[in-house]
Protein backbone atom coordinates (compact mmCIF):
# COMPACT_ATOMS: atom_id res chain seq x y z
CA UNK A 1 0.00 0.00 0.00
CA UNK A 2 3.28 1.82 -0.18
CA UNK A 3 1.73 4.21 -3.30
CA UNK A 4 -1.80 4.40 -1.94
CA UNK A 5 -1.04 7.49 0.47
CA UNK A 6 0.86 9.84 -2.25
CA UNK A 7 -1.06 12.18 -3.95
CA UNK A 8 0.03 12.25 -7.88
CA UNK A 9 -0.37 15.55 -9.57
CA UNK A 10 -2.12 15.04 -12.84
CA UNK A 11 -2.92 17.97 -14.64
CA UNK A 12 -5.58 20.42 -13.19
CA UNK A 13 -7.13 21.32 -16.63
CA UNK A 14 -9.74 18.07 -16.41
CA UNK A 15 -13.11 18.84 -17.05
CA UNK A 16 -14.32 18.37 -13.59
CA UNK A 17 -11.70 20.82 -12.63
CA UNK A 18 -13.24 23.33 -15.15
CA UNK A 19 -17.15 22.84 -14.15
CA UNK A 20 -16.57 23.02 -10.27
CA UNK A 21 -13.99 26.23 -10.90
CA UNK A 22 -17.35 27.94 -12.78
CA UNK A 23 -19.36 26.73 -9.66
CA UNK A 24 -17.17 27.51 -7.23
CA UNK A 25 -16.67 31.26 -8.86
CA UNK A 26 -20.63 31.97 -9.39
CA UNK A 27 -20.89 30.97 -5.92
CA UNK A 28 -18.87 32.87 -4.41
CA UNK A 29 -20.12 35.92 -6.50
CA UNK A 30 -23.90 35.25 -5.41
CA UNK A 31 -22.94 34.19 -1.30
CA UNK A 32 -21.26 38.02 -1.38
CA UNK A 33 -24.78 39.05 -2.73
CA UNK A 34 -26.44 36.87 -0.14
CA UNK A 35 -24.38 38.78 2.80
CA UNK A 36 -24.34 42.44 0.98
CA UNK A 37 -28.33 41.98 0.05
CA UNK A 38 -30.04 39.57 2.61
CA UNK A 39 -32.09 37.12 1.82
CA UNK A 40 -34.37 38.97 -0.28
CA UNK A 41 -31.60 40.22 -3.30
CA UNK A 42 -30.67 36.35 -3.82
CA UNK A 43 -34.16 34.35 -2.82
CA UNK A 44 -37.87 33.85 -3.45
CA UNK A 45 -38.82 33.55 -0.03
CA UNK A 46 -41.27 35.13 1.50
CA UNK A 47 -43.52 35.35 4.80
CA UNK A 48 -45.80 32.42 3.14
CA UNK A 49 -42.72 30.31 2.12
CA UNK A 50 -39.77 31.27 5.07
CA UNK A 51 -38.25 27.91 4.51
CA UNK A 52 -37.25 27.33 0.64
CA UNK A 53 -34.88 25.02 -1.57
CA UNK A 54 -31.89 25.72 1.18
CA UNK A 55 -34.04 23.78 4.13
CA UNK A 56 -36.16 21.32 1.82
CA UNK A 57 -32.82 19.81 -0.02
CA UNK A 58 -29.28 21.47 1.71
CA UNK A 59 -30.73 20.95 5.43
CA UNK A 60 -33.40 18.20 5.39
CA UNK A 61 -32.14 15.81 2.09
CA UNK A 62 -28.70 16.91 3.75
CA UNK A 63 -29.29 15.41 7.15
CA UNK A 64 -31.10 12.30 5.73
CA UNK A 65 -29.02 11.56 3.26
CA UNK A 66 -25.49 11.81 5.71
CA UNK A 67 -27.05 8.95 7.87
CA UNK A 68 -24.96 6.63 6.33
CA UNK A 69 -22.34 7.36 9.53
CA UNK A 70 -24.51 6.34 12.12
CA UNK A 71 -26.03 3.12 10.29
CA UNK A 72 -23.07 1.99 9.01
CA UNK A 73 -20.82 2.66 12.36
CA UNK A 74 -24.22 1.26 14.28
CA UNK A 75 -24.00 -1.70 12.28
CA UNK A 76 -20.41 -2.41 12.67
CA UNK A 77 -19.84 -1.45 16.48
CA UNK A 78 -22.95 -1.93 18.06
CA UNK A 79 -24.49 -4.81 16.56
CA UNK A 80 -20.79 -6.68 15.52
CA UNK A 81 -21.07 -7.12 12.07
CA UNK A 82 -17.76 -6.76 11.64
CA UNK A 83 -17.61 -7.67 7.90
CA UNK A 84 -18.97 -4.16 7.00
CA UNK A 85 -15.75 -2.87 8.54
CA UNK A 86 -14.14 -0.95 5.74
CA UNK A 87 -17.38 0.57 5.14
CA UNK A 88 -17.55 2.45 7.91
CA UNK A 89 -14.56 5.76 7.18
CA UNK A 90 -16.20 6.21 3.84
CA UNK A 91 -19.34 6.67 5.56
CA UNK A 92 -18.47 8.63 8.57
CA UNK A 93 -16.41 10.97 6.06
CA UNK A 94 -19.55 11.03 4.03
CA UNK A 95 -21.70 11.46 7.13
CA UNK A 96 -19.37 14.30 8.48
CA UNK A 97 -18.71 15.96 4.95
CA UNK A 98 -22.88 15.88 4.59
CA UNK A 99 -23.28 17.61 8.00
CA UNK A 100 -20.66 19.98 7.43
CA UNK A 101 -22.19 21.35 4.41
CA UNK A 102 -25.82 21.21 5.88
CA UNK A 103 -24.32 23.48 8.32
CA UNK A 104 -22.60 25.84 5.84
CA UNK A 105 -25.92 26.22 4.09
CA UNK A 106 -28.19 27.13 7.19
CA UNK A 107 -25.64 30.04 7.23
CA UNK A 108 -27.04 31.47 3.83
CA UNK A 109 -30.63 30.35 5.36
CA UNK A 110 -30.60 31.83 8.60
CA UNK A 111 -31.29 35.54 8.23
CA UNK A 112 -28.64 36.65 10.83
CA UNK A 113 -26.30 33.80 11.14
CA UNK A 114 -23.92 34.85 12.98
CA UNK A 115 -26.34 34.33 15.77
CA UNK A 116 -26.83 30.58 15.19
CA UNK A 117 -25.12 29.80 18.42
CA UNK A 118 -27.45 32.23 20.26
CA UNK A 119 -29.25 28.46 21.69
CA UNK A 120 -26.32 27.49 23.18
CA UNK A 121 -25.08 30.58 25.34
CA UNK A 122 -28.12 33.17 25.30
CA UNK A 123 -31.46 31.58 25.42
CA UNK A 124 -31.89 27.89 24.84
CA UNK A 125 -35.32 27.94 24.33
CA UNK A 126 -35.86 24.15 25.39
CA UNK A 127 -39.46 23.62 24.24
CA UNK A 128 -38.81 24.22 20.76
CA UNK A 129 -37.83 21.87 17.87
CA UNK A 130 -35.32 23.71 16.19
CA UNK A 131 -33.30 23.72 19.67
CA UNK A 132 -33.34 20.08 19.79
CA UNK A 133 -32.57 19.97 15.69
CA UNK A 134 -29.67 22.58 16.51
CA UNK A 135 -28.44 21.29 19.38
CA UNK A 136 -28.41 17.56 17.91
CA UNK A 137 -27.19 18.52 14.68
CA UNK A 138 -23.90 20.63 16.33
CA UNK A 139 -23.48 17.91 18.58
CA UNK A 140 -23.61 15.10 16.29
CA UNK A 141 -21.37 17.54 13.49
CA UNK A 142 -18.72 17.14 16.84
CA UNK A 143 -18.91 13.16 17.30
CA UNK A 144 -18.46 13.04 13.15
CA UNK A 145 -15.38 15.30 13.35
CA UNK A 146 -14.13 12.89 16.56
CA UNK A 147 -15.21 9.58 14.82
CA UNK A 148 -13.50 11.00 11.62
CA UNK A 149 -10.27 12.18 13.27
CA UNK A 150 -8.55 9.09 13.06
CA UNK A 151 -8.19 8.58 9.75
CA UNK A 152 -6.34 12.36 9.75
CA UNK A 153 -4.32 11.51 12.71
CA UNK A 154 -3.04 8.85 10.77
CA UNK A 155 -1.90 10.66 8.21
CA UNK A 156 -0.61 13.28 10.07
CA UNK A 157 1.79 10.43 11.88
CA UNK A 158 0.23 11.59 15.39
CA UNK A 159 -0.25 7.97 16.60
CA UNK A 160 -0.56 8.72 20.38
CA UNK A 161 -3.36 10.92 19.39
CA UNK A 162 -5.11 8.62 17.17
CA UNK A 163 -5.16 6.05 19.58
CA UNK A 164 -6.21 7.74 22.45
CA UNK A 165 -9.77 9.26 19.70
CA UNK A 166 -9.79 5.04 19.05
CA UNK A 167 -10.89 4.19 22.23
CA UNK A 168 -13.64 6.89 21.81
CA UNK A 169 -15.39 4.50 19.18
CA UNK A 170 -18.14 2.94 20.68
CA UNK A 171 -19.01 5.36 23.23
CA UNK A 172 -19.08 8.54 19.82
CA UNK A 173 -21.20 5.57 18.54
CA UNK A 174 -23.70 5.30 20.78
CA UNK A 175 -23.93 8.73 21.21
CA UNK A 176 -24.01 9.02 17.40
CA UNK A 177 -26.96 7.06 17.26
CA UNK A 178 -28.52 8.49 19.92
CA UNK A 179 -28.40 11.97 18.21
CA UNK A 180 -29.18 10.96 14.93
CA UNK A 181 -32.33 8.97 16.15
CA UNK A 182 -32.73 12.46 18.12
CA UNK A 183 -33.16 14.75 15.18
CA UNK A 184 -33.37 12.63 12.16
CA UNK A 185 -37.32 12.39 13.45
CA UNK A 186 -37.14 15.85 15.07
CA UNK A 187 -36.31 16.94 11.36
CA UNK A 188 -39.93 15.67 10.42
CA UNK A 189 -41.71 16.47 13.77
CA UNK A 190 -41.16 20.21 12.73
CA UNK A 191 -43.56 20.06 10.16
CA UNK A 192 -46.38 18.59 12.63
CA UNK A 193 -46.86 22.63 13.61
CA UNK A 194 -48.09 22.93 10.26
CA UNK A 195 -51.44 20.79 9.51
CA UNK A 196 -53.28 23.10 7.39
CA UNK A 197 -50.14 23.80 5.04
CA UNK A 198 -48.84 20.38 4.21
CA UNK A 199 -51.43 18.41 1.94
CA UNK A 200 -52.62 15.34 3.95
CA UNK A 201 -51.32 12.57 2.00
CA UNK A 202 -47.99 14.09 3.73
CA UNK A 203 -49.14 15.18 6.96
CA UNK A 204 -48.77 12.66 9.27
CA UNK A 205 -49.04 12.72 13.27
CA UNK A 206 -46.40 9.86 12.05
CA UNK A 207 -43.91 12.01 10.49
CA UNK A 208 -40.92 12.02 12.70
CA UNK A 209 -41.35 8.22 12.13
CA UNK A 210 -41.81 8.72 8.49
CA UNK A 211 -38.30 11.08 8.78
CA UNK A 212 -36.49 8.90 10.95
CA UNK A 213 -37.16 5.07 9.54
CA UNK A 214 -36.20 6.80 5.76
CA UNK A 215 -33.46 8.13 7.17
CA UNK A 216 -32.26 4.80 7.68
CA UNK A 217 -32.64 3.66 4.04
CA UNK A 218 -31.25 6.88 3.16
CA UNK A 219 -28.16 6.05 4.92
CA UNK A 220 -28.03 2.89 3.26
CA UNK A 221 -28.47 4.09 -0.02
CA UNK A 222 -25.97 6.85 0.24
CA UNK A 223 -23.27 4.27 1.50
CA UNK A 224 -24.03 1.89 -1.80
CA UNK A 225 -23.68 5.20 -4.23
CA UNK A 226 -20.78 6.81 -2.12
CA UNK A 227 -19.33 3.18 -2.95
CA UNK A 228 -20.33 3.09 -6.48
CA UNK A 229 -18.54 6.56 -7.37
CA UNK A 230 -15.56 5.69 -5.01
CA UNK A 231 -15.33 2.85 -6.87
CA UNK A 232 -15.25 4.18 -10.18
CA UNK A 233 -13.05 7.01 -9.40
CA UNK A 234 -10.85 6.21 -6.38
CA UNK A 235 -10.22 2.46 -7.44
CA UNK A 236 -6.72 2.61 -7.05
CA UNK A 237 -6.62 4.33 -3.66
CA UNK A 238 -8.38 0.81 -2.54
CA UNK A 239 -6.83 -2.24 -0.95
CA UNK A 240 -7.55 -5.56 -1.05
CA UNK A 241 -9.56 -5.83 1.75
CA UNK A 242 -12.05 -2.92 0.90
CA UNK A 243 -11.99 -4.67 -2.40
CA UNK A 244 -12.90 -7.80 -1.06
CA UNK A 245 -15.40 -6.73 1.67
CA UNK A 246 -17.65 -4.92 -1.28
CA UNK A 247 -19.73 -7.76 -2.17
CA UNK A 248 -20.81 -8.45 1.10
CA UNK A 249 -21.42 -5.05 2.26
CA UNK A 250 -23.40 -4.23 -0.64
CA UNK A 251 -25.57 -7.16 -0.46
CA UNK A 252 -25.85 -6.72 3.16
CA UNK A 253 -26.30 -3.25 2.86
CA UNK A 254 -29.31 -3.92 0.36
CA UNK A 255 -31.05 -6.49 1.75
CA UNK A 256 -31.66 -4.10 4.69
CA UNK A 257 -32.41 -1.28 2.87
CA UNK A 258 -35.29 -3.33 1.05
CA UNK A 259 -36.25 -4.55 4.55
CA UNK A 260 -36.63 -1.05 5.81
CA UNK A 261 -38.20 0.23 3.09
CA UNK A 262 -40.85 -2.64 2.91
CA UNK A 263 -41.12 -1.61 6.75
CA UNK A 264 -41.49 2.18 5.40
CA UNK A 265 -44.24 1.28 2.98
CA UNK A 266 -46.40 -0.33 5.45
CA UNK A 267 -46.14 2.81 8.13
CA UNK A 268 -46.94 5.34 4.95
CA UNK A 269 -50.14 3.12 4.23
CA UNK A 270 -51.00 2.77 8.15
CA UNK A 271 -50.77 6.65 8.10
CA UNK A 272 -53.28 6.76 5.36
CA UNK A 273 -55.31 4.84 7.13
CA UNK A 274 -55.13 5.78 10.55
CA UNK A 275 -55.92 9.48 9.05
CA UNK A 276 -58.73 8.55 6.30
CA UNK A 277 -57.18 10.19 3.74
CA UNK A 278 -58.33 7.35 0.89
CA UNK A 279 -60.21 9.83 -0.67
CA UNK A 280 -57.04 12.25 -1.92
CA UNK A 281 -55.15 9.40 -3.66
CA UNK A 282 -57.68 10.32 -6.62
CA UNK A 283 -56.49 14.04 -6.94
CA UNK A 284 -53.48 15.13 -8.86
CA UNK A 285 -51.99 15.44 -5.44
CA UNK A 286 -52.66 11.71 -4.57
CA UNK A 287 -51.48 10.50 -8.05
CA UNK A 288 -47.81 12.62 -7.24
CA UNK A 289 -47.96 10.74 -3.91
CA UNK A 290 -48.52 7.73 -5.15
CA UNK A 291 -45.47 8.11 -7.77
CA UNK A 292 -43.46 8.42 -4.71
CA UNK A 293 -44.96 5.79 -2.49
CA UNK A 294 -45.31 2.90 -5.68
CA UNK A 295 -41.93 4.36 -7.18
CA UNK A 296 -39.75 5.39 -5.14
CA UNK A 297 -40.51 3.43 -2.16
CA UNK A 298 -42.07 -0.34 -3.35
CA UNK A 299 -40.28 -0.12 -6.47
CA UNK A 300 -36.94 -0.21 -4.71
CA UNK A 301 -37.76 -2.45 -2.41
CA UNK A 302 -38.44 -5.37 -4.91
CA UNK A 303 -35.81 -4.26 -6.81
CA UNK A 304 -32.85 -4.31 -4.21
CA UNK A 305 -34.59 -7.92 -2.73
CA UNK A 306 -34.32 -9.37 -6.35
CA UNK A 307 -31.01 -7.66 -6.74
CA UNK A 308 -29.69 -9.16 -3.06
CA UNK A 309 -31.50 -12.99 -4.20
CA UNK A 310 -29.45 -12.62 -7.87
CA UNK A 311 -26.72 -11.42 -6.26
CA UNK A 312 -26.79 -8.42 -8.78
CA UNK A 313 -24.31 -6.07 -7.64
CA UNK A 314 -24.94 -3.51 -10.76
CA UNK A 315 -28.96 -3.69 -9.85
CA UNK A 316 -28.17 -3.10 -6.45
CA UNK A 317 -25.96 -0.03 -7.33
CA UNK A 318 -28.54 1.38 -9.61
CA UNK A 319 -31.85 0.76 -7.33
CA UNK A 320 -29.31 2.63 -4.68
CA UNK A 321 -29.42 5.74 -6.97
CA UNK A 322 -33.29 5.24 -7.50
CA UNK A 323 -33.94 5.05 -3.37
CA UNK A 324 -31.15 8.49 -2.77
CA UNK A 325 -33.63 9.90 -5.85
CA UNK A 326 -37.13 9.04 -3.97
CA UNK A 327 -35.99 10.43 0.05
CA UNK A 328 -35.14 13.65 -2.02
CA UNK A 329 -38.40 13.66 -3.80
CA UNK A 330 -39.77 12.91 -0.05
CA UNK A 331 -37.84 15.82 1.05
CA UNK A 332 -39.00 18.42 -1.32
CA UNK A 333 -42.53 17.11 -1.18
CA UNK A 334 -43.26 17.43 2.43
CA UNK A 335 -41.02 20.88 2.60
CA UNK A 336 -41.88 22.70 -1.19
CA UNK A 337 -44.32 20.79 -3.54
CA UNK A 338 -47.11 19.40 -1.16
CA UNK A 339 -46.73 22.71 1.33
CA UNK A 340 -48.97 25.08 0.93
CA UNK A 341 -50.39 23.11 -1.43
CA UNK A 342 -53.84 25.44 -1.18
CA UNK A 343 -52.42 28.45 -2.10
CA UNK A 344 -53.17 30.36 -6.06
CA UNK A 345 -49.94 28.99 -8.20
CA UNK A 346 -49.31 32.61 -8.01
CA UNK A 347 -48.28 32.21 -4.58
CA UNK A 348 -46.32 29.24 -5.01
CA UNK A 349 -42.43 29.60 -3.88
CA UNK A 350 -40.23 28.50 -6.73
CA UNK A 351 -36.50 29.17 -5.87
CA UNK A 352 -34.87 31.37 -7.69
CA UNK A 353 -31.79 30.55 -9.83
CA UNK A 354 -29.49 31.78 -7.23
CA UNK A 355 -30.67 29.88 -4.73
CA UNK A 356 -30.19 26.45 -6.36
CA UNK A 357 -26.80 27.81 -7.73
CA UNK A 358 -25.62 28.04 -4.04
CA UNK A 359 -27.22 24.86 -3.40
CA UNK A 360 -25.15 23.54 -6.00
CA UNK A 361 -22.39 25.32 -4.88
CA UNK A 362 -22.71 23.45 -1.58
CA UNK A 363 -22.57 20.48 -2.77
CA UNK A 364 -19.49 21.33 -4.95
CA UNK A 365 -17.81 22.33 -1.85
CA UNK A 366 -18.41 18.67 0.03
CA UNK A 367 -17.33 16.87 -3.35
CA UNK A 368 -14.42 18.54 -3.74
CA UNK A 369 -13.49 18.08 0.16
CA UNK A 370 -14.04 14.69 0.10
CA UNK A 371 -12.08 14.36 -3.14
CA UNK A 372 -8.97 15.82 -1.43
CA UNK A 373 -9.27 13.95 1.52
CA UNK A 374 -9.88 10.00 -0.05
CA UNK A 375 -6.49 11.14 -2.26
CA UNK A 376 -4.37 11.89 1.04
CA UNK A 377 -6.02 9.81 3.88
CA UNK A 378 -6.53 6.26 4.60
CA UNK A 379 -10.42 6.04 4.34
CA UNK A 380 -10.39 3.92 1.34
CA UNK A 381 -7.52 2.08 2.47
CA UNK A 382 -5.99 0.96 5.94
CA UNK A 383 -2.87 2.69 6.49
CA UNK A 384 -0.38 0.10 7.04
CA UNK A 385 1.06 1.09 10.50
CA UNK A 386 -2.63 0.63 12.11
CA UNK A 387 -4.01 -2.80 9.85
CA UNK A 388 -7.48 -3.89 11.38
CA UNK A 389 -6.75 -2.02 14.62
CA UNK A 390 -9.46 0.58 14.06
CA UNK B 1 -70.65 15.34 7.29
CA UNK B 2 -67.68 14.62 4.82
CA UNK B 3 -67.01 10.42 4.91
CA UNK B 4 -70.10 10.20 7.08
CA UNK B 5 -68.69 10.38 10.50
CA UNK B 6 -70.78 11.46 12.61
CA UNK B 7 -68.94 11.00 16.05
CA UNK B 8 -65.19 10.72 16.72
CA UNK B 9 -66.21 7.55 18.28
CA UNK B 10 -67.04 6.72 14.93
CA UNK B 11 -64.38 7.61 12.88
CA UNK B 12 -62.22 6.23 15.36
CA UNK B 13 -63.47 2.89 15.20
CA UNK B 14 -63.56 2.97 11.30
CA UNK B 15 -59.82 4.26 10.88
CA UNK B 16 -58.42 1.49 13.98
CA UNK B 17 -60.54 -1.00 12.10
CA UNK B 18 -59.20 -0.77 8.88
CA UNK B 19 -55.95 -0.26 10.62
CA UNK B 20 -55.41 -3.22 12.38
CA UNK B 21 -56.77 -4.94 8.99
CA UNK B 22 -53.54 -4.01 6.95
CA UNK B 23 -51.30 -5.13 9.73
CA UNK B 24 -52.46 -8.22 10.04
CA UNK B 25 -52.49 -8.41 6.10
CA UNK B 26 -48.90 -6.62 6.75
CA UNK B 27 -48.09 -9.37 9.00
CA UNK B 28 -48.46 -12.03 5.90
CA UNK B 29 -47.14 -10.56 3.42
CA UNK B 30 -43.98 -8.83 5.02
CA UNK B 31 -42.97 -12.22 6.25
CA UNK B 32 -43.54 -13.85 2.89
CA UNK B 33 -41.18 -10.90 1.78
CA UNK B 34 -38.84 -11.95 4.31
CA UNK B 35 -39.04 -15.37 2.68
CA UNK B 36 -38.58 -14.04 -0.58
CA UNK B 37 -35.29 -11.74 0.05
CA UNK B 38 -33.80 -14.52 2.19
CA UNK B 39 -34.28 -17.82 -0.23
CA UNK B 40 -31.39 -17.74 -1.45
CA UNK B 41 -28.75 -16.74 1.13
CA UNK B 42 -27.30 -20.23 1.28
CA UNK B 43 -26.39 -20.01 -2.51
CA UNK B 44 -22.65 -18.50 -3.37
CA UNK B 45 -20.88 -15.75 -4.85
CA UNK B 46 -22.48 -13.00 -7.32
CA UNK B 47 -22.58 -12.78 -10.58
CA UNK B 48 -19.18 -12.56 -12.76
CA UNK B 49 -18.59 -10.03 -15.37
CA UNK B 50 -20.36 -11.12 -18.36
CA UNK B 51 -23.14 -11.84 -15.95
CA UNK B 52 -24.62 -8.66 -13.73
CA UNK B 53 -21.35 -7.03 -11.83
CA UNK B 54 -18.72 -4.58 -13.49
CA UNK B 55 -15.27 -6.17 -12.27
CA UNK B 56 -12.82 -3.22 -14.08
CA UNK B 57 -11.42 -2.28 -11.07
CA UNK B 58 -11.19 -6.10 -9.63
CA UNK B 59 -14.28 -5.84 -7.38
CA UNK B 60 -15.69 -3.06 -5.44
CA UNK B 61 -15.73 -1.50 -2.39
CA UNK B 62 -18.05 0.56 0.08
Amino acid sequence: MSGKNTFTSRSLLTPFNLVAGLILIVGAVITVLRFTRGLAGVTHLSNDNPWGLWIGFDLLCGVALAAGGYVTSAAVYIFGMKRYHSAVRPAILTGFLGYAMVVLALNYDVGRPWRLPYPFVVQQGTTSLLFEVGACVALYLTVLFIEFTPAALEWLGLKRARNLVTRLTILLTIFGVVLSTLHQSSLGALYLIAPSKLHPLWYSSYLPVYFFVSSIVAGLSMVLFESTLAHHYFGDKMDEKHLRENTDVTLGFAKAASLTLAGYFTIKVIGIAMDNNWRYLATGYGLWFLVELLGFVALPCFLYAVGVRDKNIRLIRWTAVLTVLGIILNRLNVSLIAFNWRLPSSERYFPSWMEIMISVFVVTIGILVYRFVVTRMPVLYEHTDYPSSH
Amino acid sequence: MENGFYTLQEFMTFTKGVTYVIMVISLFVITGFWLFLTGRDEDSQPNEPGGTEHHHQGGGHV
